[in-house]
């Protein structure tokens, strides 16, 4: 071996050493950086936020495919806001007070065009994190940079499936989720969006997350309370209700429901949760009201082309010829049953399998508890409408 | 509204480690090009570390000189007290070459490791949507549904709203059940 060739291998090796000292220091300094469990279960359950502005991209999957979103974003004081600017609810805002809160998630849609505040509802106490974490493996995947700002990227993995259910990149400061990826029962994405812009300390300018002044508010239609009494629940709908079989592994129920519409039927609907996901199980009487407005009035579907000719769909959107049918929405998908006078709608991230041995089931459950009342073919025969 | 050209110089150097080593997503290569369009310095670091790893792949694998055997042997002939004390740095040249290799290498993995691209997370299967026909909308078990759902942040809220604005919007449209 020449003393050149010698040389150059000993240079060589200097620079691996000096390299590799680099390295250990790099690795060191990202290992220490790393989120612990505390950490972790911090940001997936606070609210907590400072004042922020900036601007949102994505992708979700709906009924139509998959379309794009794009969303100017605010919060402040645990409200957020987001005016939509591209995708199928551009020209919408949203606003909201997340769930886990002190107060109970309270959301609004804003339509800019027709000037109208659509009050969309309320949930109660937040998602229980113990449930979260007893469902979901949080595991931290690395570091990232999401908008300019480091991000820890966390994967929640099912402890049941052991699919994966959602990445979320939260700012390593702020704790803010500057980045999601959420995936359905079977681990595929179905929705993904992130900041491009984000400023902290510069919130909302003052009103934008109040009342929008001139705007109409649209009275709901339908009303919802939480009730914990099966006695109170089932004078309220005028049938027994069926508490549906085990929704699946690490659900658990987490409170009933009930929905006074405004033609007078009611509609009951049992809820649970694993801390991330819901699964809805809806229940209601098919009582059909000729030529009177409200819930049940036949044929006057909500989507598009509903009420038309040929498959027509019912009032809540499913067509009436199918005993049992399944639909999706991207995001999530449902399953409504029928079963004499009874219908079922169960609504959640499940199986699809799952989803309709539920619904089903519930029907005939329904069925089986409660004496015929009315006919379908004889609309109101009973005088029942009260 | 954002953009490419807003990436600083800090965050292109590092994407450029990643667009070298071939791991860098499309669309960060991008942004990183539309950045390297508008900064000199950045196509000239960029220059120089395309030239840097060119002049390592020239190096090519090591093969061992023909006549190593025979010092080596002529080495281990030699009485010991016959040899020469040669001096400190003549010794360090003469340091085994697989040593020298083996500590190139280890650098180069842990250089690797330090510098492993933190986005390089593995790609999530896409859902494809269904075939849904037009009437199967049902909106106001959807916009419940979607309200029930908002359980903290591990939510997408945004996407979230979509289903609810469009439910909502159905709603206001006077078709609410």
């Amino acid at each position: 071996m020449s003393r050149l060739s010698r040389m150059v291998l000993w240079a060589l090796t200097i620079m691996a050493t000096a390299a590799t000292a680099y390295a250990a220091v790099r690795l060191t300094q990202r290992q220490r950086s790393r989120p612990d469990a505390a950490w972790v279960q911090a940001a997936l359950t606070t609210a907590e936020y400072p004042a922020l502005r900036g601007a949102q991209t994505g992708r979700v999957l709906t009924a139509d495919g998959w379309v794009a979103i794009r969303a100017e974003a605010y919060h402040q004081g645990g409200r957020w806001r987001y005016d939509y600017e591209a995708g199928p609810c551009a020209g919408h805002s949203l606003v909201l007070t997340a769930r886990t809160a002190a107060e109970p998630a309270l959301v609004q849609a804003v339509d800019h065009a027709a000037r109208a505040v659509i009050p969309a509802g309320a949930v109660g106490g937040p998602q229980p994190v113990g449930a979260l974490l007893r469902n979901y493996e949080a595991v931290v995947l690395g570091a990232d940079q999401v908008a300019g700002r480091s991000a820890h990227v966390i994967e929640l993995r099912s402890r049941h499936r052991g699919t994966v259910a959602a990445r979320i990149w939260l700012d390593a400061q702020t704790r803010v989720p500057l980045r999601t990826a959420t995936c359905n029962a079977d681990g595929r994405l179905v929705a993904a969006s992130r900041f491009t812009t984000i400023e902290y300390g510069d919130g909302p300018a003052a009103g934008l997350l109040g009342a929008a002044p001139g705007y109409r508010i649209i009275p709901a239609d339908t009303t919802v309370e939480h009730t914990q009494s099966p006695e109170s629940l089932q004078r309220e709908l005028g049938f027994a209700p069926v508490t549906p079989a085990p929704v699946g592994d690490g659900f658990a129920r987490a409170g009933t429901y009930h929905y006074r519409c405004r033609g007078g039927n009611n509609h009951a609907e049992f809820r649970y949760e694993d801390g991330l996901r819901t699964v809805s199980v809806f229940e209601a009487r098919r009582r059909y009201r000729s030529g009177r407005g409200g819930c049940d009035q036949p044929g006057r579907g909500l989507g598009r082309g509903a009420g038309g000719g040929g498959r027509r769909a019912d009032q809540w959107g499913f067509s009436e010829q199918d005993r049992a049918q399944v639909v999706d929405w991207g995001l999530t998908r449902g399953v409504r049953a029928m079963q004499g006078e009874f219908r079922v709608v169960v609504i959640g991230d499940l199986p699809t399998e799952r989803l309709s041995a539920l619904a089903e089931d519930t029907a005939r459950k329904l069925e089986s508890a409660n004496a015929p009342l009315v006919s379908v073919d004889e609309p109101a025969q009973r005088g029942d409408d009260a | 509204m954002p953009h490419a050209g807003d990436m600083s110089c800090r965050r292109a150097r590092g994407l450029l480690e990643l667009q070298l080593a071939e791991l860098l997503p499309w669309e960060q290569g991008a942004a990183l090009e539309e950045h390297l369009g508008a900064c000199p310095a950045c196509r000239r670091e960029r220059e120089a570390q395309q030239a840097l790893a060119g002049e390592l792949r020239l190096v090519g694998p090591l093969e061992p000189p023909t006549d190593l055997w025979q010092r080596v042997s002529a080495e281990l002939q030699r009485p010991p007290a016959a040899a020469p004390a040669a001096p400190l740095w003549r010794r360090l040249l003469a340091m085994p070459t697989p040593l020298a290799a083996t500590a190139v290498a280890a650098a180069v993995a842990l250089l690797a490791l330090a510098h492993a691209p933190r986005a390089s997370l593995p790609q999530l299967p896409l859902e494809q949507a269904r075939t849904v026909t037009a009437d199967t909308d049902a909106a106001f078990y959807a916009q419940q549904h979607a309200v029930a759902s908002w359980s903290g942040p591990a939510q997408d809220q945004m996407a979230l709203g979509t289903t609810l604005v469009r439910a909502v919007s159905a709603q206001e449209a006077g078709e609410q059940p």
